[in-house]
């Protein structure tokens, strides 16, 4: 199949990194999911550019690279909101843009949200390597080159099998993080807290600590949860909360490792944990508990919800 | 030997995942593998993956209603669970070291504390072996142990920045490769010339849970003929 054009960097950004639903069966041995921020951002980005079989994205922060498109194609944006503008005019998440060969995309401010998924229809031409193009940045492998993008780069992109709807326009393609409650489960170790502290879990303001990454988002605690529980290594998720002997906490993020040994007192729910992956640093948000029961209902509805959208937005196609 | 149920928990984790806590003391890392094995087997379809660690076993699966329904027919698994013989299953593996002063970052520092001269203390790694237990915290990265009492040792007081690929470390009752650069916090004895991790290979981690490691004690020399031709190091014990 012939390949529809291509983009450049022409000016690098602080992270910007090829992405996918992550490389999946390789935890026994280490190797970690490093999928995406925002789930729901990267499926509507995708859906914006009518890739129904979901296509590796760049996850972007801000500041951002600028980006030249070589060749006219169609492209979408989801997730935070940071000003985009093609060329001079601004342009906004949630929409199918038509560029042409030359057409400059660049981002002028962070208004909110900490990640941007930027999605090219047909999807960019990456090899996959352990069944997926995700970056391992760490072990430096996977998608372009195993680094993240930087000036000069070219990416190609695949011929698209559908032509999407530039009319559309999906409302929820912003992840706008206004709730400030976060909902967990209890995680596998939060017994081994005395009762004060389970309940100080719920009632205190907690923060984001500027020192954090994709890996992990260090949230600021407290004096009152240090502990010295001593446990063997063992599996870890993205959403885990560990809390660190200090009464600081780390929330494992994309790039989590496989296994920790921290206890795991709390386990985000998928739902939330994107919310905290956009959350400003200086706002509070607090923590509140729900079952497994509930917490699977919710994840369930969502599934739910992408396939209507999915089907809703196949149907605009013919 | 048979699992009862006080020998374990099972834990929902997540939306998709549930943990198996082993209570019991399992001698051998192999016995966490013939959980997975028996669960892999019947419910096959819907697990997308799994690690196994010291005293446990996480299970992630490809729908979250899946984690109540999967919950009581793994415990109906796991009750009266009957171990296998391991011995069969074990593969030996010899991993050339140089602990050289060129790649024996923290010898001194070992020495000082376990009171003890480094050609006893290389000697004494080398003449046992090593079981891996896990893998984690690095792609390849395997947790292998356990070390006699008297080389136990506590992690740096704060952490390297960095270590290179290949590195052999210690710390506590266990030892580690460094599969790639990255930062580390455990006493590093030497080095190896073997990649830990290379995506070239089929499989693309050389340990895996299981397997039994020896250390074998090369020269400086022999380092970087070994690492000019990695081949020419036959690492399987047949």
């Amino acid at each position: 199949m012939e390949n529809a054009g291509s983009i450049s960097i022409i000016k690098s950004g602080l992270l910007d990194t090829i992405r996918d639903k992550g490389r999946v069966g390789f935890r026994h041995v280490g190797i970690p999911v490093n999928g995406v921020m925002d789930a729901s951002a990267y499926f509507i980005a995708n859906l914006l550019v009518g890739n129904v079989e979901k296509e590796a994205c760049i996850e972007m922060t801000f500041p951002s690279a600028e980006i030249r498109f070589n060749d006219n194609l169609f492209f979408g944006l989801a997730g935070g909101n940071f000003d985009a503008h093609l060329n001079n005019s601004s342009i906004q998440a949630g929409k199918c843009y038509n560029a042409q060969a030359g057409d400059i995309l660049t981002f002028k401010k962070q208004i909110s949200g900490n990640f941007i998924y930027l999605s090219v229809a047909g999807g960019f031409l990456i090899n996959e390597v352990l069944t997926s193009k995700t970056t391992n940045l760490k072990s430096g492998f996977g998608g372009w080159q195993g680094r993240k993008l930087m000036k000069g780069d070219l990416l190609e992109v695949k011929s698209a099998s559908i032509k999407p709807n530039n009319r559309i326009y999906l409302d929820y393609a912003h992840t706008r993080p206004t709730q400030s409650i976060i909902r967990c489960m209890n995680g596998p170790e939060f017994h081994l807290l005395s009762t004060q502290q389970q309940k100080t879990f719920f009632d205190f303001n907690f923060t984001i600590d500027k020192q954090s990454d994709t890996m992990a988002y260090r949230i600021n605690g407290d004096k009152i949860f240090q502990h010295q529980i001593s446990m063997a290594s063992s599996g870890v998720n993205m959403g885990t909360i560990q809390l660190l002997p200090d009464g600081n906490m780390l929330a494992l993020m994309s790039d989590h490792q496989t296994t920790g040994g921290y206890p795991r007192v709390l386990q985000i729910i998928q739902q939330d944990i994107r919310v905290l992956a956009h959350y400003p640093y200086q706002k509070t948000f607090q923590f509140e508990i729900i079952s497994l029961e509930e917490a699977i209902e919710v994840e369930e509805k969502d599934i739910l919800n992408r396939t209507n959208i999915a089907k809703a937005y196949l149907k605009t196609i013919g | 030997m048979r699992l009862t149920q006080s020998d374990y928990q099972l834990i929902p984790l997540y939306e998709y995942g549930l943990l198996i806590n082993f209570n019991i003391k399992l001698s051998d890392p192999t016995y966490i593998l013939q959980v997975r094995n028996e669960i892999v087997k019947r419910f096959k379809s819907i697990i997308v993956d799994f690690v196994p660690a010291y005293h446990s076993l996480t299970i992630h699966l490809s729908r979250p209603h899946l984690v109540t329904t999967i919950l009581s027919n793994i415990d109906s698994l796991l009750t009266n669970f009957e171990f296998g013989d391991v011995k069969y299953e074990k593969i030996q593996l010899t991993i050339p070291v140089c602990f050289g002063d060129a790649f024996a970052f923290d010898k001194k520092r070992i020495c000082d504390l376990l009171n003890k001269d480094w050609t006893t203390i290389t000697k004494e790694l080398t003449q046992q072996t090593f079981t891996v237990y896990m893998l984690g915290f690095l792609p390849g990265f395997a947790y292998m142990g356990m070390l006699p009492e008297n080389l136990k040792l506590p992690r740096l007081e704060s952490p390297r920045k960095k270590v290179t690929a290949g590195s052999v470390a210690i710390a506590d009752l266990q030892t580690g490769i460094y599969p790639t650069e990255s930062p580390g916090g455990w006493n590093i004895i030497g080095r190896t010339p073997i990649a830990m991790f290379d995506l070239k290979n089929e499989q693309p981690t050389l340990l895996q849970v299981g397997n039994i490691v020896r250390y074998v004690e090369i020269t400086e020399d022999e380092f970087y003929v070994i690492q000019n031709n990695p081949t020419q190091w036959k690492t399987q014990v047949a």
